[in-house]
């Protein structure tokens, strides 16, 4: 199925394999290298390198970044070097509102030269609340290497054509893939198109340009793939395509198979940090990027969840010193799964409990996340995309992008599916529109409460 | 649990992990994580590599080194790009003696920009001829480079101590292990010790040192293990045990896991470029080590053999722009194997059948292999090394070391081995000498043939 290696290539002339590409590249496959071996380690020796890592973040954080100036005596913490598993989670947790109130003081004074420049990115996150953001040149070295590994990980070819839907679309054609691709490979071209263009358009667009390899947020690529289906229209040569974003329906990879004939792999990403996790090259599993983020899942009392047990998800970016998250609570739910099959060390999420974190309630008082991508969507024809908004704790409404209106035996088989999932008899509204909007930054949530008490407030 | 050793040390501040080491650190990892990938290639796949590097290296001889202006035109290979595997083989093969006889002519005239220096190696090989060898910076630093995945594959704990025992090397106490291990990683300390020096006294001093890893001539090591058998001395801090230069006794790995409680690996090099196939991790036999060199073994008629059958080493150096060493016959016999289980697409060389000048011949005119590297030497007499010389078609002598002469038992029981081994009934007479000294290059010379022509 894959294509063979394709070796980096060389700046020397006539080293042609091995090769030795420039000092940007070397400085990649070096990591590379690492993330090579380390997939392998066994999650306890995983945990002592992060705590290695994370005691030297900690030590910088508490002696350049006024935020964190008493953070380690508040917590009661004796010093960086006494930071392990169990201290750690008597650090206080960084929200969005600390970020976006205190981001000033979250910037440190200065930082190593060895560590590059800095630069400032915007990011609204799940919770649709913007911030701003430093990274550090050696922070952004990090989260390249984990989505050069991505690459390998799915077997993706850098010499076929790479196409991305996402929110902006500002260089629509280049000659490459760009970083982290091309500083040490040869890579086709890439093109990209924003994904509030239609979803007509989009698949007309696919359909064009062949590409080898699809990058799409996950909701976008349900629709596209209905709507593909629909029309009988499927882009011809695509290999793999990766999900972001939005939460995958469990239907998902079977869809890009059947109507695509791609392999499709998930992913679990965040503007500030990068890739958190990657699907198994193996398996359906999500893989934590241990080697990047130290990745927490707490209870609502502070404590680590247990294996299997839904918490809020809390990240610490090991590497970026310019603006160090640590603890940093993204506002989305997961739990931790079991060690994978495939015997990578690195843990499994296994799965994220609606990534967009917004909770629904019924008239019992019942609060929870609801989990409404299934495949039941799929089998109504005439819906390209769905999102169901909480109205009031008895009503819902199922807003709908189509072709046409439902017919009344669609929205009550809908109505029923959706009532069975929820575990409460609602009243269910149905609205066609012509698109869905999507969150500040891109972020599509398939549940919306638009009920005021509902939403969450630590966030 | 070598993964979780085999972690680099960083060159920026607060970096431990992944690490970022300094830049001649970047190159060495640059490297292996090729190497990591490479080795599980298709062979197909392996071999369209090696000709697109070879391509390369044949252009620049052909314009900047006299020896090889003429060799696209003798070969009748239009060109540079026309290089394949069937093309190659009507290169001229380089013999000892061309390099002997070429002089200056081998040398480039100039080297592409970045590739170093160039530095000179002596060799006299297995076959006691001596070559003056030129090498680039570029070509040791892919030598390096399989030096490193050697201790990769081998599993070695870099924190341990390693131990080197060599001809040429005087006595030597390091903090680290040197190149390549050093410029990405923190290890152990490294000793040397000569081999000229008495067994016991290797063996004391092994036991003083207390090394992890002990890297020693084949033959050294079998006259070690004699040693340490008969005074009851085990290094017993070694868990790995490398062996390089000559051929290994048959039955060193399993003394080496009986005796030491160590692993023993094979390896197979040469002093011009350096590695040539090390032992797979997981079986006994060895890989080609074909992302640096290309390794053919040919028939008497230049064809190439097929898999199982012995044939003369040819190796292309496909690193060294300084003195390009193409096609080049070591004097050496092998065999390619069929694919290894472990499926790292890198070919399998079976075994090194000795040399082409030590070939042993009988007086019905068969001329053969003397394989004589059989177990009885351990267990018919206290023999602690050993040497066969062919005086005349009829006529062998056995030469030994030993602590006292061999019994007429003993003696009668060797001469009924050897008999059978070689399957001609020689006259045989045995020689107690006190020492037997390497031959050239400190390669041990395993049977010596007298005729000539």
């Amino acid at each position: 199925m894959t294509e063979p290696e394709r070796p980096p290539y060389s700046s020397i002339a006539g080293l042609a394999w091995p090769a030795l590409p420039p000092p940007a590249g070397q400085s990649m496959l070096a990591i590379c290298f690492q993330l090579e071996l380390s997939q392998w380690l066994d999650a306890q020796t995983l945990r002592q390198q992060q705590l290695r890592q994370l005691r030297r973040l900690v030590e910088f954080a508490h002696a350049h970044v006024p935020h964190y100036r008493g953070h380690l005596s508040r917590a009661g913490i004796d010093g960086a070097a006494a930071i392990d598993a169990e201290s750690f989670l008597r650090w206080p947790v960084l929200t969005k509102t600390e970020i976006r109130e205190h981001g000033q003081d979250l910037a440190a004074t200065s930082i190593p030269a060895s560590h590059g420049s800095i630069s400032w990115s915007t990011t609204s996150g799940s919770t649709g609340q913007p911030l701003r953001a430093a990274t550090s040149g050696i922070a952004a070295l990090f989260q390249q290497a984990v989505l050069l590994r991505m690459q390998s990980w799915y077997g993706v070819d850098p010499q076929s054509k790479l196409a991305v839907i996402r929110m902006t679309a500002e260089t629509p054609y280049s000659g490459s893939w760009g970083a982290p691709t091309d500083l040490a490979f040869r890579t086709g071209p890439a093109v990209k198109l924003s994904a509030f263009e239609s979803h007509e358009k989009q698949l007309d667009w696919l359909c064009r340009e062949q590409p080898g390899c699809l990058i799409v947020h996950n909701a976008n690529l349900q629709a596209l793939l209905r709507r593909s289906r629909l029309h009988g229209k499927a882009p011809r040569g695509l290999r793999t395509v990766m999900g972001f974003s939005d939460m995958a329906s469990p239907g998902l990879r079977g869809m890009v198979r059947d109507i695509w004939n791609a392999e499709y792999f998930d992913t679990y990403s965040c503007a500030e940090l990068g890739p958190l996790a990657l699907q198994c090259r193996e398996h359906a599993n999500l893989h934590l990027q241990s080697e990047r983020v130290f990745l927490e899942v707490l209870g609502a009392d502070g404590a680590a969840c247990a294996a299997g047990e839904i918490g809020r998800v809390v990240v610490t970016d090991l590497h970026n010193f310019a603006m160090p998250l640590i603890r940093y609570e993204l506002g989305d739910y997961a739990r931790l799964g079991p060690p994978c099959p495939c015997g990578r060390g690195l843990p499994v999420l296994a799965g994220i409990a609606g990534r967009g974190g917004q909770t629904a309630v019924d008239p019992t008082g019942r609060s929870f996340f609801p989990r409404l991508n299934f495949d039941f969507w799929l089998d109504v024809a005439a819906v390209q995309q769905w999102q169901v908004a909480q109205l009031a704790p008895a009503d819902l409404e199922v807003r709908y992008v189509g072709e046409r209106d439902l017919t009344a035996d669609e929205q009550s088989q809908l109505a029923s599916e959706i009532r069975k999932a929820m575990r409460y008899d609602y009243r269910i509204a149905f609205t066609r529109l012509a698109v869905i909007a999507h969150a500040p930054g891109g972020k599509f949530d398939d549940f919306v409460s638009l009920h005021h008490h509902l939403r969450t407030t630590d966030g | 649990v070598t993964a979780a050793h085999w972690i680099p040390h960083s060159g920026v501040a607060g970096l431990a992990w992944p690490a970022l080491p300094p830049a001649p650190g970047q190159r060495t990892l640059a490297i292996q994580f090729q190497l990591d990938r490479s080795q599980w290639l298709e062979p197909d796949a392996i071999a369209s590599q090696q000709f697109r590097q070879l391509r390369y290296l044949v252009k620049h001889a052909q314009e900047r080194v006299p020896h090889y202006r003429d060799h696209l035109r003798r070969s009748t290979i239009s060109g540079p790009d026309a290089i394949d595997a069937q093309s190659f083989l009507r290169w001229p093969v380089l013999s000892k003696p061309d390099i002997q006889q070429g002089g200056d002519s081998l040398l480039a005239r100039g080297l592409p920009e970045h590739h170093g220096g160039a530095h000179w190696v002596t060799t006299s090989g297995s076959t006691g001829q001596p070559v003056r060898v030129a090498n680039s910076n570029s070509g040791a630093f892919f030598q390096h480079a399989l030096l490193l995945r050697s201790h990769l594959w081998f599993e070695l704990d870099p924190r341990g101590k390693f131990a080197i025992i060599r001809a040429t090397s005087p006595k030597a106490v390091n903090r680290d292990w040197g190149i390549p291990a050093n410029t990405a990683f923190h290890t152990g300390p490294s000793v040397i010790l000569s081999a000229f020096e008495d067994h016991r006294a290797q063996l004391n001093w092994l036991r003083s040192e207390a090394p992890a890893c002990l890297q020693a001539h084949n033959t050294n090591l079998r006259a070690l293990m004699a040693t340490s058998l008969r005074e009851n001395l085990v290094p017993a801090s070694i868990r790995t045990v490398i062996g390089f230069a000559d051929m290994p006794p048959p039955d060193i790995r399993a003394q080496i896991l009986a005796h030491w409680n160590a692993r023993y690996f094979e390896t197979y090099s040469c002093s011009e470029i350096g590695t040539l196939a090390l032992q797979c991790p997981r079986h006994d036999h060895m890989h080609v080590q074909s992302e640096h060199v290309l390794l053919e073994i040919l028939r008497p008629d230049g064809s190439p053999c097929a898999p199982g059958e012995i044939g003369r080493v040819v190796v292309t150096d496909l690193h060294n722009f300084a003195m390009p060493l193409i096609r080049y016959e070591l004097g050496d016999q092998a065999a390619l194997g069929p694919p290894c289980p472990c499926g790292r697409g890198l070919p399998v060389l079976q075994l090194i059948a000795g040399r082409t000048s030590d070939l042993a011949i009988d007086p019905t005119g068969r001329t053969f292999f003397a394989h004589l590297n059989m177990g009885f030497w351990a267990t018919v007499a206290p023999i602690t090394q050993r040497q066969i010389v062919q005086l005349a078609p009829d006529r062998l002598e056995i030469r030994y070391v030993a602590e006292r002469d061999l019994t007429t038992d003993e003696i009668a029981g060797l001469v009924r081995e050897i008999r059978a081994a070689m399957r001609y009934e020689y006259a045989i007479n045995c020689v107690r000498v006190p020492n037997i000294r390497p031959g050239p290059g400190a390669k041990f010379v395993d049977f010596v043939s007298m005729i000539r022509g």
